[in-house]
Order: structure tokens, then C-alpha cells, then sequence
């Protein structure tokens, strides 16, 4: 009960300032905020102080982004107040936010993809004259990136940037308009490990100068790398704010993911996803077993020990010389040859945009391959229509799950019927009476937290979206499970079923192919590791001679 | 003049209601608001520039008229799409509708049915010194109506604006990435109301033109199709001024081809070659969608409170 006397008992912040310190720069006091009749913010106390990197931490719904959206002047708070060095502020749209010196970067980049960098980062600004005159800006971004160490091209446009550099844009927008407070919103998605400790270097740059970084993540790991202080968030409220040095990944694990007597009571909306005490006990558990492979402060890569199965002895799915091409109709995917064992899970990572998509797509019969075979158990699927593939058994979870995955505005019992839907026909017409039993089945199942099967898809949060398309996915007793970035934005207990769900498969005998940008995830799954760079194969390595250094220097196509 | 001077010179007189409604729809597009009733406001622009130009005896007064009504609509459309958040094109039609209605409905309550309809002035050409003694050129561009000289300059103007002015920029950034521009402290809302509302004017200002340069009278149906040709023509053209300016004298040359060849009685029976600016249109546009870059957000509403990405 930890939370409930946190929250309750006098701002453990206070004591956590050195004698005689100054205020804090920003302070956040008794903030509410609700979605209809979800509480996102419950009367949350948060304070800042000057030079530090403030860790927020927290799983999915816990409300650490709605908390800085409400900072940002995104959401309009529905009780509380703000205030910044000492003064109280009004902050009712992001330019009072701005004129606050608070700069935010989002999880999902706000960028114009047509302006190049420049024009992105002046964009609103006041430049004091009518005509656009972006030398000067030019030449402070320039002056900017290379003092913070963030390295861009200030004429590039942002559209053909890679993610890395994206995110650095976004920083030096903010740096731009002097903010005194910067907002990262879970910067290290999709980054590599060479490029997490590049950003974590700038922000340390940009505390050294001043000003203040509010770090959200969910990943306990980085919090310890990167932050002096870090707030521990759940189901809207602040649990507890403690120094670096006074904690450890266990306890913020147990405070992240809370006791389970605690969830019980709880009605909430996570506490009601996780469904059964034992999965919230697992999730815990994981989570304090990947911290405890963190030494702090320097940034590691946690790598959980998991014994690797031996090379595949039977191939069970044989890909040769596969190339695909991309929409725009460049070749994407050359020459990808792999053997691929039953029960295997082979992990394929790579920086996003490196031809996982296209690679997922043509080994699935979703894309035409361009040249090359594949065989699964002896049957050439190569140029086959789509029902064959489906019939073969290969299943594909796609990356983009509200445009690829699902029919959002359709009901709940009619996505899990797609591509199934033929065992569920009489004389031509859906038998909805036994569909309909099927997904009162699968949504207990698979704890899928909806309001009932004729609810529109694409109103359930993220991880239940995931786990109806899981759900489908199985039901189709795979022997080819595709899963592309599986656990993308998921809280710590839908990762960790997502893993049970995958291990459990590949228990069952089915090969499952892992793309996914998140290294740890490929390192806790797979038995065997292929890297993708430009569309190739470069290396593919067994789980246990794997460094996470050396597959970043493979993924940037460093050393090959 | 010689026949090709005078051919250059009606496309040049033809041009100006494709670029006045095209500017408009590319103008309120920029900042996302996809307004689809042109027809209508063309219709009711040449109903209202007409009647007043009548009773009030100035072709101006009539253009002005005819372009506040037309900022009427403009405001309707992008104050419910942008507050209320109602679908675009739903909205846009019945605009289309009621424009189309409220224009046939004007012209009957104060002209009623005639024999001899009314007629107003056309608009007088204004030769601009030394310029207009170009041989072939200064008969094709410098000795025409004001309008003319409007819409050219006027596009110029609008290209400077949006790709040479901060504010420009601004606006841009509105109708590829509202939450981007939200977020660094751009009015979204202001910005989809003001393109809105001046982009409906500029479509119904192309509307007042008719009468005034071809009939002299109000006729229904007289816009012909330009509106929906000026939605095609913005695509073609990629959200540009000045490429919508060179689409329009495409269109405008079709359509002066068109006309020519049916008093010329060239064998081939008119019906054929009238058709020839749609199917031209048509044929455009299956290459010009290919390269067309579109305002990202365009025709959707922005909602800052939204969960869902985008």
C-alpha cells in the first residue's frame, strides 16, 4: 500500500531538495483530468527542478503523457494549477506552454514532412519580419546542433529523415524557443543503442546549462541510466518521487506495477486489462528481473539470460533469394535467403525503414515477391494467392495495427472472424450465432478488456487491439507466425502476455519470425538474430553470442 | 488581330474563372477545409454579381457582392467543419445544393420569367499604355478587363505569400500537420475560418464573371461545370498558384477550342468537341494524380483532444 500512503502523505519531492535550494522551476499541484468517464489524472503533484533529468515513469494508462499534454496546453486540465519558477502561469493551448519555456517531443514527431529542418524548427516562431529569412535560423540550428551534439542537416527535409535524426529536430525546436523545461515523450522507441547514448549525452549537455528535461518512459533501465530524480506513476496518480540513489530497479518495478491486492480493489481501467492476478505477478516479475541486469549509471543494454535452442535440425520453412520491391516500386528486400527450424523464433532487427515491412509482406503472400521461392514443409508458396497462404498456415501480424491489422469501426466478433470467417459459413452465410459464441470465448480467453463483442474494434487502447489480433492469429493454428514490432506502445503486462502467447506457439512446433525495432524484445524471444540493413541479411547470429553493441553497429550498417 | 492573337486573347478571358475558383479551393486547402461546392458558388456568384450589378448599376458593386456572399458560405462551411467538426464533403454538397437553389431562386423573385431577359453592361477592356503595343502579346495580356489583370496578379500574390512569408508558412503547415502546428502555438482555427471564408469569396467572385464578360444575363446552369473542372484543376496543378494559373490556361484553351470549332462547323459534330475539356480533364488527371502533392491533412478536421494519432 505503498502508493496510497505516498500519495496521501506530505510532497516526498520536498525532502528530496537540498537544504536551502531554490524552488522548483516547475511545480504541477493537484492536477485532474478525465475522458468521459475515464480519470486519467487523479490529483497529481509533480515538481521539477533546475538542472536535473526527471524520470517519469509509469506503464500504459498511467497517465504520464496526459500529464505533460496537460503541461503542453494539449488537453485542457479539468482541475489544478501550474506553476513555473515560483509564479503561477495559465497554460490553455501549447503557445502559452511555449511562452512558459516549456518545449515538448512527442512520441509521435510533430513535423511538417514537406519543410525541410529549418522551416520546421522556425515554424511559428516570431522572426519579427513578414518575409521568410531563414539564414539566420539556419545558422543558430547549425550553431545549436553542434553544441548539444545534435547532429543534422538544417536543409534536409524532414520527410526523408530517419527516426534519429527526426527526434533531434524535435529537440533543437525546442531548444530553439529557449525552452527552460524539455519534454521527452519515450524518445529512445526505435532508436539504437548508439543512438540512446548519444541522446541521453545531449540531454545531460542541456542540464549542464540550466535548464530541466522530463524524461516519460516506461523503461526502468533508462530511468537509471538517465535520471537524477524520477516520479513512479500509476492509474493516474503520483505513487512516489525518489532520488536516483536512494532506489532501485526493483523497488520502481514493485511501484510501477503495484501489489496485486492493491489492483484488486482497483477499478480501474489497467488493473481490469490484466484481468488475472497471475499475469500482473509475471509482469512484475519480468519487469525486476530486466532491471536487475542494470548497473547504473552507465547505459547498458539489458540482456536476460534464456537459453538458445540449437540451430534448427529440420527445415521447416526454406526462403531462398527473395527480393521485393516497395509501393513507390524501388527494390526493398534483396536477396533474403534464410532456413527457418519448427519452433523456432528468429528475430530479425533493424532500424524502421530498412525493408522489414516489404521483407514481412513478400514472406507472407502479402506482397508479390519480385524474385526468389519459399517453401513451407515442401509446398511452394511463391506466387500463390492469398487463400493458399492462409490455408499453408502463415499468419501475419502486422506492424500498423489500426490501418493493417484491423477493421476498426467493424465489431469485435467480426475482425476476429477475418480471414477465419470460411469456418464460420453455412451455405454461404455467416453462422453469427456460433461467430458470435467464438469471440465471447476468445474475449475471456485472451482477457480482452471490451465492452462486449459488438463493440467497434477500434475504440479498445492499443494493447487490447493487440491482443484481439493475437487472439485471431492463434485461432488459426499457425505454423508461420509473422509478428512485426508486436509489443509497440504496450504496457509491461501485454508485453509480457504477448511473449507467453509467442513462446507458448513456438512450443507448439509453430516458426515464428520476429521483426522488431525494440532489441530487447529480439533478445528476450529469439533463438537465432538476423540483421536488416538496406533491404539485406547482413549477418544472423546465434542469441547467445549476441552483443547488443555489435548488433547496433550491424543495424547502421557500421561494420558488416 | 490575326487569328491566333484573338484565340490567345479568349483563352486569356476564359482563364480567369478557373483561376479565381481554383486559387479559392487551393487556398482554404492549404489549410485543410476542402470545399467542394464550387459549382454552387460559382452559380450563385454569377446570380448575385449579376442581379446587383443591375439594380446598383456597377459591375464592381456587383463583384464585391458577390464575393461577401460567397464569404458567407465560406464561413458557414469552415466554422462547422472546424468547431463542430461535421464531414467536409457532406457539408460541401449541401452547400452546393442550397447555393445552386439559392441562386435560380434570387434571379426569379427579382427578375421573374421574361421574354427578354435584362442584360447588363459587360465589363470594359482596360489597355495598359506601351505595354498593350506588343505585337501578339500586348493584345493577349494587357489589353483585357481588370478582372483579368486581378487573377494574375492576385496568383502572383498568393505564391509570394504562402511560399515566401512567415505567415505563409504557417498556413501551410496547417493543412499538412494541424497538431504540429497546434503545437508550436499556430492558430488552427483561425486559420481554417480566414482560408476558408476567402477561398468561398474567390470562388464566387469566378462565378460574378460570367455575365459579365459573356452573356451580360444570368442563365441557370450558366456556371457549366467550371466548379467541379476547378476542383480537377487544383489537383492538376498540385496545391500551386503558379501551376494552377498554367492548369487554367489548359482548361481555358479547351474551352475556347471547344467553342470555336462548333461555329467553325469543322465536320466532326459539336458534341464531340465540346466534350473535349472533360475528357481532357480526365486524361490529365489519371497522370497528374500520380505527381499531385496533396495537402496532408486535407478534408479532414483537426480535434487537439484526439487519442487517435494524426
Amino acid at each position: 500500500m505503498v502508493s496510497n500512503a505516498a500519495a496521501a502523505g506530505p510532497d516526498p519531492a520536498a525532502a528530496l531538495r537540498p537544504a536551502g535550494g531554490q524552488s522548483p522551476v516547475l511545480r504541477m499541484i493537484d492536477i485532474r483530468k478525465s475522458f468521459g468517464t475515464v480519470r486519467a489524472l487523479d490529483g497529481v503533484d509533480f515538481d521539477v527542478e533546475a538542472r536535473q533529468v526527471h524520470g517519469l515513469l509509469g506503464g500504459n494508462g498511467a497517465g504520464k503523457t496526459t500529464l505533460m499534454n496537460v503541461l503542453y496546453g494539449l488537453y485542457a486540465a479539468d482541475d489544478g494549477r501550474i506553476e513555473i519558477d515560483g509564479a503561477r502561469v495559465s497554460i490553455r493551448s501549447p503557445r502559452d506552454a511555449i511562452a512558459a519555456g516549456i518545449g515538448m517531443v512527442h512520441q509521435s514527431f510533430l513535423q511538417v514532412d514537406t519543410f525541410t529542418v529549418t522551416e520546421n524548427v522556425v515554424l511559428g516562431a516570431a522572426s519579427g519580419s513578414f518575409r521568410t529569412n531563414l539564414a539566420p535560423a539556419g545558422r543558430t540550428i547549425a550553431e545549436l546542433s553542434d553544441h548539444f551534439g545534435l547532429a543534422v542537416d538544417p536543409t534536409a527535409v524532414v520527410g526523408d529523415l530517419p527516426v534519429g535524426v527526426r527526434q533531434r529536430v524535435e529537440i533543437l525546436k525546442a531548444l530553439y524557443r529557449k525552452a527552460k523545461v524539455l519534454v521527452l515523450d519515450e524518445p529512445t522507441t526505435n532508436l539504437t543503442p548508439q543512438e540512446v547514448d548519444a541522446l541521453f549525452g545531449s540531454l545531460r549537455t542541456i542540464v549542464d546549462e540550466g535548464m530541466s528535461v522530463i524524461l516519460i518512459t516506461h523503461k526502468i533501465r533508462e530511468t537509471m541510466a538517465a535520471c537524477d530524480v524520477m516520479t513512479v506513476m500509476r492509474d493516474g496518480r503520483r505513487v512516489t518521487t525518489v532520488c536516483r540513489e536512494d532506489t532501485s530497479p526493483d523497488e520502481l518495478a514493485a511501484l510501477m506495477v503495484g501489489d496485486t491486492v492493491e489492483l484488486e480493489d482497483d477499478e480501474t481501467v489497467m488493473a481490469a486489462a490484466m484481468g488475472a492476478a497471475d499475469v500482473t505477478r509475471t509482469a512484475m516479475h519480468t519487469a525486476m528481473h530486466a532491471a536487475m541486469h542494470t548497473a547504473p549509471p552507465a547505459v547498458t543494454h539489458a540482456v536476460p539470460h534464456r537459453e538458445a535452442g540449437p540451430a534448427p535440425r529440420t527445415s521447416h520453412i526454406r526462403i531462398e533469394n527473395v527480393s521485393a520491391s516497395n509501393d513507390a516500386g524501388a527494390l526493398a528486400v534483396h536477396d533474403v535467403s534464410l532456413e527457418l527450424g519448427r519452433g523456432e523464433i528468429h528475430g530479425i532487427s533493424g532500424v524502421a525503414g530498412n525493408g522489414q515491412t516489404e521483407l514481412a509482406e513478400a514472406i507472407t503472400g502479402v506482397r508479390p515477391m519480385s524474385a526468389g521461392s519459399m517453401t513451407l514443409d515442401g509446398t511452394h508458396l511463391a506466387g500463390r494467392a492469398t487463400v493458399e497462404w492462409l490455408e499453408a498456415g502463415v499468419v501475419y501480424v502486422p506492424e500498423d495495427r489500426q490501418r493493417d491489422g484491423i477493421l476498426p469501426s467493424a465489431s469485435i466478433a467480426a475482425n476476429l472472424l477475418l480471414g477465419g470467417h470460411r469456418r464460420f459459413t453455412r451455405f454461404g452465410l455467416i453462422d453469427w450465432s456460433r461467430a458470435r459464441a467464438m469471440a465471447t470465448d476468445v474475449i475471456s480467453e485472451y482477457s480482452i478488456r471490451a465492452p462486449g463483442f459488438g463493440a467497434a474494434a477500434g475504440q479498445m487502447s492499443g494493447g487490447n487491439i493487440q491482443r484481439m489480433i493475437l487472439a485471431r492469429a492463434f485461432r488459426r493454428q499457425p505454423r508461420l507466425l509473422l509478428l512485426h514490432n508486436p509489443t509497440r506502445g504496450l504496457d509491461l503486462a501485454s508485453t509480457q502476455f504477448v511473449y507467453e502467447q509467442v513462446r507458448r506457439a513456438a512450443a507448439g512446433g509453430c516458426t515464428v519470425v520476429l521483426i522488431s525495432e525494440d532489441l530487447d524484445e529480439i533478445l528476450a524471444l529469439s533463438q537465432r538474430i538476423s540483421i536488416i540493413y538496406s533491404g539485406r541479411l547482413v549477418s544472423t547470429i546465434d542469441r547467445n553470442n549476441a552483443d547488443p553493441y555489435q548488433l547496433g553497429r550491424l543495424m547502421t550498417g557500421v561494420s558488416v | 488581330m490575326s487569328e491566333l492573337t484573338n484565340f490567345l486573347a479568349l483563352v486569356v478571358t476564359a482563364m480567369v474563372p478557373y483561376v479565381f475558383a481554383s486559387q479559392g479551393t487551393m487556398l482554404s486547402g492549404r489549410a485543410g477545409v476542402f470545399n467542394v461546392s464550387q459549382e454552387g458558388m460559382l452559380t450563385l456568384g454569377a446570380a448575385v454579381g449579376f442581379l446587383v450589378s443591375l439594380k446598383v448599376g456597377s459591375n464592381a458593386a456587383g463583384i464585391i457582392a458577390a464575393g461577401l456572399v460567397g464569404a458567407l458560405f465560406g464561413l458557414v462551411l469552415a466554422a462547422v467543419t472546424t468547431y463542430l467538426r461535421l464531414d467536409q464533403f457532406v457539408v460541401g454538397l449541401a452547400l452546393f445544393f442550397l447555393a445552386l437553389g439559392a441562386a435560380s431562386l434570387l434571379y426569379r423573385v427579382v427578375i421573374g420569367v421574361t421574354m427578354s431577359p435584362p442584360l447588363i453592361p459587360l465589363l470594359q477592356k482596360w489597355r495598359i499604355p506601351l505595354l498593350a503595343d506588343i505585337p501578339v502579346v500586348g493584345p493577349v495580356l494587357f489589353h483585357q478587363d481588370p478582372m483579368v489583370y486581378l487573377a494574375l496578379i492576385g496568383s502572383a500574390a498568393l505564391w509570394w505569400f504562402l511560399f515566401r512569408t512567415d505567415a505563409g508558412m504557417r498556413l501551410r503547415s496547417v493543412g499538412e500537420n494541424p497538431k504540429a502546428a497546434d503545437s508550436l502555438g499556430i492558430n488552427v482555427a483561425s486559420t481554417r475560418l480566414w482560408t476558408g471564408i476567402v477561398g468561398s469569396a474567390l470562388m464566387a467572385i469566378a462565378g460574378a464573371y460570367l455575365p459579365m464578360v459573356y452573356s451580360g444575363t444570368y442563365t441557370d446552369g450558366m456556371a457549366a461545370g467550371r466548379g467541379w473542372l476547378a476542383i480537377a484543376l487544383t489537383f492538376f496543378g498540385g496545391w500551386r498558384p503558379q501551376f494552377i494559373v498554367a492548369g487554367a490556361a489548359f482548361f481555358a484553351g479547351m474551352e475556347v477550342l471547344a467553342l470555336r470549332s462548333q461555329v467553325a462547323g469543322i465536320g466532326i459534330p459539336h458534341q464531340f468537341v465540346a466534350m473535349l475539356p472533360y475528357v481532357a480533364t480526365l486524361l490529365v488527371m489519371i497522370f497528374a494524380f500520380r505527381w499531385a502533392r496533396v495537402p496532408a491533412f486535407l478534408g479532414r478536421n483537426y480535434d487537439r483532444e484526439s487519442r487517435l494519432v494524426g
